[in-house]
Parts: structure tokens; sequence; C-alpha cells
């Protein structure tokens, strides 16, 4: 299975959401939540969204090595193609 | 014709006290209006007040003829008072005379 | 102010605005009550109610930018959406947003940035 990793926002309704999608799947996932990170993580991050061609709009998520920003469902099943829930 | 209780004149400021450049906030009968001479020498009364989130806007910086609010950074056509980003956003307008050395303003016509 | 009456505020002054740039508060209420509170939130931490979706920056200019309604600064995009980057705004004419979605900035391409 692929990785999932995302970067979101406490008050973003979309990453909620965005966590949800893939809590429903069962698809495990590595989530970190860029307002609560301390200052050097939150240039780690902005610079790895900088580096996909992404600015400061959130969720940004990384399936394998493809990166999506914003909440698009049918995006994610995509990328996670046949397999997704772990069969 | 007008009816003449919807026009209501009130005297607000000596015109030679207006200075150039200085966004300035007067209460005529209570109400927050702005008076800016503008580039070409005019003096027109806006509605003090940021159509975005309310802040008073004779507290903003001037920059030509950019009024820029102090809050937010929304930036205003002292001319037309147009929202710079939006121009349907306007701050509205009060009719403004001079008679007598003195600035008088209609405070019961604003137009948007 | 408590934050319930903050957001009821919020909804007063944001309204006319988003009007006049042809949106409207999301249909959903549950939507449109976590976005104002997540704004209540901001706003007392950091001053301004920002977007609750994108990040705040080091630079003022930038911030001013994401400033709800941010959308006089992000028109030609968020037309596109129909909707702002949060969703608490969606187009006068939408009656499904269900079926709005989130294009990502740099995916956007407006009339001045075709080709």
């Amino acid at each position: 299975m692929k990785k999932v990793k995302m970067y979101t926002l406490s008050t973003c309704l979309w990453c909620k959401r965005t966590k949800q999608f893939f809590q429903d799947r069962n698809i495990p996932f590595e989530a970190v939540e860029y307002d609560k990170a301390d200052e050097a993580e939150q240039e780690r991050i902005m610079s790895e969204m900088r580096s996909k061609g992404c600015g400061g709009s959130f969720p940004f998520v990384c399936i394998g090595s493809d990166a999506v920003q914003g909440y698009d469902p049918d995006e994610f099943e995509r990328l996670l193609g046949p397999g997704k829930n772990g069969k | 014709m007008d009816d003449p209780a919807a026009c209501v004149w009130v005297r607000v400021m000596k015109a030679t006290d207006l200075r150039d450049g200085a966004p300035t906030a007067v209460f005529p009968k209570g109400l927050p209006v702005l008076l800016i001479r503008g580039g070409d020498g005019e003096v027109r009364a806006f509605a003090n007040r940021c159509p975005h989130m309310g802040c008073p806007l004779s507290r903003g910086s001037l920059d030509g003829h950019i009024l820029r609010c102090p809050c937010h950074d929304w930036r205003f056509d002292t001319g037309t008072g147009a929202f710079l980003d939006a121009p349907e956003i306007r701050l509205p307008r009060y009719e403004l005379k001079t008679s007598d050395g003195d600035i008088h303003i209609n405070i019961t016509k604003a137009a948007a | 102010m408590n934050a319930e009456a903050r957001k009821k505020a919020l909804r007063t002054l944001f309204a006319p605005v988003a009007d006049k740039l042809g949106y409207k508060f999301h249909p959903s209420e549950e939507d449109v009550d976590f976005l104002l509170e997540a704004e209540v939130s901001l706003e007392k931490r950091y001053g301004s109610p920002y977007c609750p979706c994108q990040a705040l920056s080091k630079e003022r200019a930038e911030n001013m930018k994401i400033v709800c309604p941010c959308i006089p600064f992000h028109r030609e995009h968020y037309d596109a959406m129909k909707r702002c980057w949060c969703g608490l705004f969606v187009h006068k004419d939408v009656t499904d947003p269900s079926k709005l979605k989130q294009i990502p900035p740099d995916k956007f391409k407006g009339p001045g940035k075709a080709g």
C-alpha cells in the first residue's frame, strides 16, 4: 500500500474531511498539523510544499510520491489505486 | 423633488482647517464621516467606515490618491471611493458643499 | 465579546461584502458555524479572522490577502471554483455545493495565466 502523509491545519474543515476520508477506508496515514508545529518544523513543511509547486493552502496530501493540494476524493482514490483498502 | 426632510445639511468645519493629505474624521449629528482632499484639490466626504469590518478609515494612511485602511490594508480610491481590488465595493459618498468658507455635508444622502 | 456573539458579528459584517462580490454563505449551517468558529479563534490569537485553511506567513502583505472574506484577492481562482478556498462562501448561483471542488492555486490557470 502507498504511504499516505498529510499536512493539515487544526482550523481547516477540509483537512478534517480529508482525514475522515482515509479513516473511513481504514487507510493508515501520518498527519502533521502545521499550525501546531514549531517554527523550524513549519519552515520545513512549507519548503516541502513549495518544492511540489504548492503554496500555503491546506490540506496537502502525499500519496506515495504524488502530492494533492485540497480535498479531492476522486484524486485520492485514483492515486491510491487498486488494493487501496489493504486487500 | 427631494423631500426637504430628507436633506439635512450640517456644517462640519472650516474649509481652511482641512489639511492636504490628512484624512479627517468629522461627526455631523454623530455620523462618522471622512473628509479628504483629493489630488485634484476637491474635498470629498465618504462614510468613515471600512466596508470590510468597519474600521475608521480616517486612521488609515494616504499615498497619493490611495487611502489604505489601518486594519487590513484594504485600499480605496479617494476620488471615487472604489475599493481597488473589487470596484463593486465602494465607500458611500455624501454630498458636500462649501459656503462662507465652511464645509457642509448632507448627512441624509449617501450614494453607494 | 464571547465566541458566539463574535461569530454572529462576523456573519453580519461579511454578508454584504460577499453579496456585492456575487457570493453567499455556504448553505450548510454546520459548515458555516465550524468555519466562523475557526475564524473567531484565529482572530483572538492573531488579531484578524484569517482563512482557516490557509497558512499565515511572516509577511503582513501576504497575510492581509487571506483575511476573510479574501475573495477580492483571489477572484479569478475562486470564481473558477465557484467557492472560496475554505468554502465559507459559494457563488450565488450554486445550488449543490457538494459538486464543487478545490482547485489547487498552482493548477488554476486564470485568463491572464493561460498558455
